[in-house]
């Protein structure tokens, strides 16, 4: 054994300050996967604290009641009074109008349309939990976290026990309207409402911003004044949303009388604010297509309508549509323009057409945010799942259309 | 006695390079013509004939002006909106720049191959059938079929490339998409067919393939070419111009180009003194 | 040369087969000179010598043969490279072919030197080795300095060259009808003044090559041989 530690002379040690950069290169690494590893924990933190809080929206508790054909006919229509004789033969113990009131606040505002929508020659019915019955349940009967009284709290655990309350799927969270009723709120009308108004953006938006874009970029000289345009369209895509909503109310509501919160004014709103948007990126994608495919079709004789529309234009589709969903999905999540046309009001019936009153899906969120009652403080988390995951489907939608219309060469 | 008879050995003239240069017809002539790019001049005064049925190669350093000299030749130059062109360009007798002349009936007549193949990213048929369709050359999907298949056999693709006319023109190798995007400018039958260093991405073989072609297609066509390697203009081409920063150098036969320049410019490049 | 190449091996290559040329240039004068004074000495040993040596230009042949070769094969040569080139391969031969004809000088000088007679020529002899000497060394100059005008005075020398000879041949033969047992001493002569004028030939082609090495084409001239030896009737 020897002292002298051998260095191979094609060691990094054998070269004077090789070390030192290898190192300095392994910190950048170590830099930018700590600023990866923040910003996906960021993410997780919202994924999770708005799936913690909104998962329960998607589920409703029932709780089970006998009840016999014959009570329909007695109760001969009326909901109401059907369902107050079912719950006074289920629960003949419970004597008093307080503490039989009481235990009517367990069933839901929406069991009434149940019952009403029931075949009657069932030998048992499974209603719906109100809001305060149904955090109690999904609380797993935390004290203090929920309104429910001693009282009640003691009914719902003796219905846990005698098995007569499950979890069901809430498919009403999906399809219903706004409600003031927690158990009965929605947010399909504003699906309906946002789905709508996309429809209208992305007519006005797409068509008139990619012919935009065409013109500016194949056609139009090149000279200051275009210069002078695309400086304004490129200040127009940072100018705060409101902005377009004071503008869509003044010009859309005020001017031209259109219907008031209505989608076709909301997505006029929004086209206004996705256009510059989508007019930036089809110029890019445009831009993007290399000048050998022009040369190729001006050299053959073509003429510059042509070569733009056989070949320019259809090259560039994927990465316009591609910037339009993006603008779509931007547009989807604004909340402000359509407050300023009023598309803020509470409206319980889901859109039957464009000019129909209708709200959207972050403005739902903005809505039921505000409200004081716990129950829709789960919907606003569950109201947000639902966001996301159409963001997400209309990412998804934009990366499959450019995977299917992308050409290579 | 001696007696001295007069003999002569008459040695004949063995100087072969000194005939005339481009005897044959010219498909275009070119006359003082002189570029200029927001008033940077790129050309000066060039005067030049294209010989009809030949090879004319362009050759000279980079920013020598051929390439840009090429485009004056079907009004290519018109995209640059900074460019402007001065002088007389005749394609047989008429003059190209002319107020009344149509670039698109201009450039159906010469057609142009590039320096990368380009071909359209759409099936080999239809890369080829594009001309032909937006000048309303066939009747018929029959005749359309045929001038596809006599374009791709001219262009020597039609073997390689028979049974996969749908296949996208992409798809093909960098040297049979030059020849397919030869293929597609003389589907449309023009006169002349300018080639901006048709072989500059190619291999040896590619590139041998694509000089065999020209030797063929200069039977029909005219064709200019402007190549960056010597030894192909030597190869392809009957007569050579040489351009020095923007000026016609010197033109001729390339046999006597590449053997006895005149001009000690044109040496100093082609045997590689240029400094 | 005008310029270097960019490739400076080129140059260095070119540069080489110049140098070779020009090399087998001095060693065909060397040996033409030697010939001749071994035959006008009568030095058999040095006639020897120039016999033996005359492998060394056949070498330098070789040699310039097979650079060329490599040059064409890697450089492509075009314009005036390629006309030195193909100049440098035809003058090499040229040179080669002057060796030859000097050992063939000096190997007929063995054979004479066992016979008298050679004294009379000496001068006429001298005259006009003197004469082909000069016309080697100036085409080698010119050679060297690309000179087409004193490649075209090398061309007018030959005429003169040519004159002696044709007197030589006429002097050759009217000893020979003299004293017909001095023919094969004379007609060894007459093969070695032929030899010489055949070097004069060569270097007149040499001076060709250098002329279209300079200007790219051939020398336009009715060639008047003043070679009338061939046309020589004595009866």
């Amino acid at each position: 054994m020897t002292d002298l530690i051998q260095i191979s002379p094609l060691s990094a040690k054998a070269v004077p300050g090789l070390t030192g950069r290898y190192r300095t290169e392994r910190n950048f690494q170590r830099l930018g996967r700590l600023a990866i590893a923040m910003s996906l924990g960021f993410l997780m933190f919202l994924i999770v604290s708005i799936s913690y809080q909104g998962v329960g929206a998607f589920f409703k508790t029932e709780i089970r009641f006998d009840v016999e054909p014959a009570w329909h006919d007695e109760a001969a229509g009326d909901s109401y009074a059907l369902l107050r004789h079912i719950v006074r033969e289920a629960e003949p113990e419970i004597s008093g109008r307080k503490a039989r009131r009481d235990f009517f606040r367990l069933i839901g505002a929406d069991a009434e349309d149940v019952l009403r929508a029931t075949i009657p020659d069932k030998k048992f019915i499974w209603l719906p939990a109100s809001d305060d019955m149904d955090m109690a349940v999904k609380a797993d009967f935390e004290e203090g976290a929920s309104r429910l009284t001693e009282q009640q709290l003691d009914w719902v655990r003796m219905l846990a026990e005698e098995d007569r309350t499950r979890t069901r799927f809430n498919m009403g969270f999906l399809t219903n309207g706004d409600s003031r009723d927690a158990e009965r709120a929605g947010v399909g009308g504003a699906l309906i409402g946002s789905l709508l108004t996309l429809v209208i953006c992305f007519l006005l938006s797409f068509f008139v911003g990619v012919m935009t874009a065409v013109y500016l970029e194949e056609f139009a000289a090149k000279n200051n004044w275009t210069a002078f345009l695309e400086v304004n369209i490129n200040n127009l895509a940072s100018v705060p949303s409101i902005i377009f909503g004071l503008l869509g109310l003044a010009l859309f509501l005020n001017i031209f009388g259109l219907p008031r919160s209505s989608s076709l004014v909301g997505g006029m709103v929004l086209a206004l604010m996705t256009l510059p948007t989508i007019i930036i990126a089809s110029r890019v994608s445009l831009q993007a297509i290399p000048p050998s495919i022009r040369e190729a079709a001006l050299a053959l004789g073509a003429t510059q309508i042509q070569m733009v529309f056989h070949h320019v234009v259809p090259l560039a589709l994927p990465g316009m549509l591609t910037g339009a969903i993006l603008g779509m999905a931007r547009a989807l999540g604004e909340t402000a323009p359509l407050m300023m046309i009023g598309m803020v009001a509470f409206i319980a019936d889901p859109p039957g057409s464009f000019t129909d009153p209708a709200t959207a899906m972050p403005v739902q969120i903005f809505l039921w945010s505000d409200s004081p009652e716990r129950a829709f403080a789960e919907k606003t988390a569950g109201a947000i799942i639902v966001l996301i995951l159409f963001l997400i489907l209309m990412n998804l939608g934009a990366v499959l259309l450019r995977r299917k219309f992308e050409k290579k060469w | 006695m001696v007696e001295i008879m007069d003999t002569y050995i008459e040695i004949k003239s063995v100087n072969v390079m000194a005939t005339t240069d481009n005897p044959t017809p010219p498909k275009m002539t070119t006359k003082n013509v002189s570029v200029s790019y927001d008033n940077n001049r790129a050309l000066k005064n060039v005067h030049l004939n294209i010989a009809e049925n030949r090879v004319t190669a362009l050759i000279g350093p980079s920013g020598c002006g051929k390439t840009t000299y090429l485009r004056c030749l079907n009004r290519m130059n018109d995209l640059i909106a900074t460019c402007k062109v001065e002088g007389e360009i005749k394609l047989g007798g008429h003059d190209i720049y002319a107020r009344d002349v149509d670039v698109e009936v201009l450039r159906r007549r010469i057609g142009m191959v590039f320096q990368k193949a380009n071909p359209f990213p759409k099936s080999i048929f239809d890369n080829v059938a594009y001309g032909p369709r937006i000048h309303g050359l066939a009747n018929s999907k029959e005749e359309l079929d045929a001038i596809v298949q006599k374009s791709l056999r001219r262009a020597g693709l039609l073997d390689e490339v028979e049974n996969r006319l749908n296949a996208s023109g992409t798809s093909l190798s960098g040297g049979q998409q030059q020849r397919l995007c030869i293929a597609r400018a003389i589907a449309i039958e023009p006169e002349v067919i300018l080639m901006d260093e048709p072989c500059s991405a190619l291999d040896p073989i590619a590139t041998a393939k694509i000089e065999e072609l020209i030797n063929e297609l200069k039977e029909r066509y005219t064709i200019v070419i402007v190549t960056h390697s010597m030894q192909q203009a030597a190869r392809v081409s009957d007569y050579t111009a040489y351009f020095h920063l923007g000026e016609l150098v010197e033109q001729g036969e390339t046999n006597r180009i590449f053997t006895a320049p005149k001009n000690s410019k044109t040496e100093a490049y082609i045997t590689g003194r240029i400094g | 040369m005008p310029k270097e190449h960019i490739v400076q091996a080129y140059d260095a290559e070119l540069g080489n087969l110049e140098k070779m040329i020009v090399e087998m240039g001095e060693r065909a004068r060397l040996q033409l000179d030697q010939s001749i004074t071994s035959l006008v000495e009568h030095d058999v040993a040095l006639a020897r010598t120039v016999v033996a040596d005359d492998i060394f230009i056949d070498q330098l042949e070789l040699e310039v043969a097979t650079r060329a070769t490599q040059i064409f094969a890697l450089r492509q040569p075009v314009a005036d490279d390629l006309r030195s080139i193909v100049a440098a391969l035809k003058i090499s031969s040229d040179l080669e072919r002057i060796g030859d004809h000097a050992k063939n000088i000096s190997k007929r000088t063995i054979t004479l030197t066992k016979m008298p007679l050679v004294s009379e020529f000496g001068n006429s002899l001298r005259r006009i080795h003197a004469l082909v000497d000069n016309m080697i060394h100036d085409v080698l100059e010119a050679y060297r300095g690309r000179d087409a005008k004193k490649a075209l005075a090398v061309l007018a020398q030959d005429t003169e060259v040519d004159k002696i000879y044709t007197s030589l041949f006429r002097e050759i033969l009217t000893y020979m009808m003299e004293d017909p047992k001095n023919i094969t001493a004379l007609t060894h002569l007459l093969f070695i003044a032929k030899n010489i004028e055949r070097i004069g030939d060569h270097a007149t082609n040499i001076a060709e090559q250098v002329y279209y090495v300079k200007t790219g084409h051939y020398i336009e001239r009715d060639r008047e041989k003043a070679d009338q030896a061939i046309s020589i009737i004595i009866e």
